[in-house]
């Protein structure tokens, strides 16, 4: 019985996000998909929320986007770029 | 083309023209009607440019009178490239339907010092539309197929570039790279792909896949091939303000310098988890080619490459979503579905996910840098781990399917692209279905002369790079 619970607030939680992928795609973007492919969507956006969550721990403020191309021409190679 | 054309490197065939022992009609003649013939088998042109390819190797042939030995490293030599480098009022598809008529008004600038050079512009490749595909399929063009075997795939984003110069219709060709698109095509059709360092070579006036990510990069018979293509594209360009202002090396004297006491490292971790026993194999007998030249081979674990993979499509996709926004609202229809399909998920990407994702990139490079680069000087793996699929198989059944697909056979690719570093394809030997099977040179932000000097020594020392197709 507590088994089925679950199941059941796993598969709401799952209709949720995928109803609010729909929802914003329409809202914000003004694009249309099917409830089937807003599930898609909804697991592939939890993948790589994962992702980005499992690595948060490592984010330093100071690394902005442009600290990355600064870190590639200053590698150790002997020259300056 | 006569067998004896055919089988000429870039550098032999620019080097006869220059001492006049071929001319340029004579060679790029020689290169449209192997084109014309094996159009129909391998699908690789958008278009073949005959008529004009010819009016500018008689030019060429002129010039070399006028001029003598003053001509550029590429005179005369034809070449072919990805149809999502830009020529001035010329069209560029980008592979796809909704620029079939698009006429950029600007010309790329690696397109402009291939001209300078001397080369000779034979037609606009096949590619997987809007560089979003790594098999090569195309549901506009058609799809691009394997010189070694038609049945199988060509590999992408960049397959007309692979089969082309893999089928020795041309002796070289750019290529575009954001999660492996030029190792792929270059891995399964046989050649040698450049992937260079982010910044390296200028992307002004080519069509964007994810601009934090993209790379333009030559493919070519021989890693001697490439590092003259690389020396003639690379350096700095005030109109890709991501270029690196730094002198561009002469990649072709790097060749010349010894292996022994290299360091390579193989990866002990992700990079081999998914490979077939052939590729297995292949790896194994490559590596030990390098410790015959004198390599010290090291095994280590490396940063978690399938973290990385999965932070560089968040950036890719997100990119890729705003690029395409408009015509996905206004022009869905136009997408083959399985392009589409890609696109997609970039819209649930949150501006602070996105952003997260780019900051962490400075993270992984220094966390890979301390791991990898502080003990080895480059990094050896498969490109692929598995020998080309044919095509039927990489076709997109549903969108689960591609998915996996996509993630197979970029996972040892994609990551390098995160990380910004260069990594060289180099054709290692064949699976038992006689399909290329490569290995990548994985190298410090621009080491390209180590890379091309590392893999033109196991050029030396083996013919895999000699053998042809059966065409």
């Amino acid at each position: 019985m507590a088994r089925s619970k679950r199941q059941q607030k796993t598969k709401d939680a799952a209709g949720l996000a995928a109803r609010t992928v729909g929802e914003q795609a329409w809202r914000l973007h003004g694009l249309r998909f099917s409830a089937a492919r807003c599930a898609e969507l909804a697991i592939e956006a939890g993948r790589h929320a994962a992702a980005i969550a499992a690595a948060a721990p490592r984010l330093d403020f100071n690394d902005e986007p442009a600290r990355f191309t600064a870190l590639l021409r200053s590698a150790p190679d002997g020259t300056r770029r | 083309m006569t067998a004896d054309l055919a089988d000429l490197t870039l550098v032999e065939v620019a080097e006869a023209i220059r001492g006049g022992r071929l001319s340029s009609v004579e060679v790029t003649r020689a290169c449209i009607a192997r084109a014309e013939r094996l159009q129909p088998a391998l699908n690789c042109f958008i278009a073949i440019e005959a008529a004009p390819a010819l009016a500018a190797a008689k030019k060429a042939d002129r010039a070399l009178k006028q001029r003598g030995a003053r001509i550029g490293p590429l005179h005369g030599v034809p070449l072919a490239h990805k149809d999502l480098f830009y020529r001035a009022g010329k069209v560029s598809t980008c592979g796809s339907k909704i620029l079939r008529d698009y006429r950029p008004a600007l010309t790329s600038t690696a397109v402009e010092r291939l001209t300078r050079a001397g080369a000779i512009w034979l037609g606009s490749l096949n590619m997987a539309e809007f560089a979003a595909n790594p098999t090569g399929h195309n549901d506009h063009w058609g799809d691009c197929r394997n010189p070694w075997n038609p049945a199988h795939m060509s590999g992408g984003s960049s397959s007309g570039s692979g089969a082309a110069v893999g089928g020795r219709v041309c002796y070289g060709s750019l290529g575009s790279d954001t999660g492996g698109s030029v190792r792929t095509p270059a891995a399964a059709c046989g050649v040698v792909g450049l992937k260079p360092t982010y910044g390296l070579i200028s992307r002004h006036g080519v069509m964007p896949r994810s601009w934090s990510q993209d790379t333009v990069g030559p493919l070519a018979r021989t890693v001697r091939d490439c590092a003259r293509l690389t020396g003639v594209i690379a350096g700095a360009d005030a109109r890709d303000p991501t270029c690196a202002t730094q002198p561009v090396p002469d990649y072709e004297r790097a060749l010349s310098g010894r292996t022994k006491g290299l360091r390579i490292g193989i990866p002990a971790n992700h990079y081999y988890d998914d490979a077939t026993d052939e590729v297995k194999r292949c790896m194994k007998a490559s590596l030990a080619v390098f410790r015959s030249l004198g390599a010290r081979l090291i095994r280590l674990p490396v940063p978690d490459p399938a973290a990385l993979a999965l932070l560089s499509n968040t950036i890719t996709i997100a990119e890729a979503s705003a690029i395409h926004h408009r015509w996905l609202r206004e022009r869905p229809q136009d997408y083959a579905p399985h392009i589409r399909a890609r696109m997609e998920p970039g819209f649930q990407v949150t501006a602070t996910a996105y952003l997260e994702a780019l900051n962490l990139r400075a993270h992984f490079l220094r966390e890979f840098m301390t791991a990898v680069f502080a003990r080895v000087d480059l990094l050896h793996t498969p490109v692929m781990t598995l020998p080309p699929p044919t095509i039927e198989e990489t076709r997109a059944g549903d969108v689960t399917a591609m998915s996996r697909v996509v993630t197979r056979l970029t996972r040892n690719t994609r990551p390098i692209n995160y990380l910004g570093l260069p990594a060289l394809s180099v054709p290692a030997g064949f699976s038992s279905r006689g399909l290329p099977l490569a290995f990548q040179l994985v190298g410090r932000p621009f080491a390209e002369a180590t890379l091309f000097r590392a893999a033109h020594r196991y050029q030396m020392a083996t013919d895999w790079h000699t053998m042809a197709p059966p065409l």
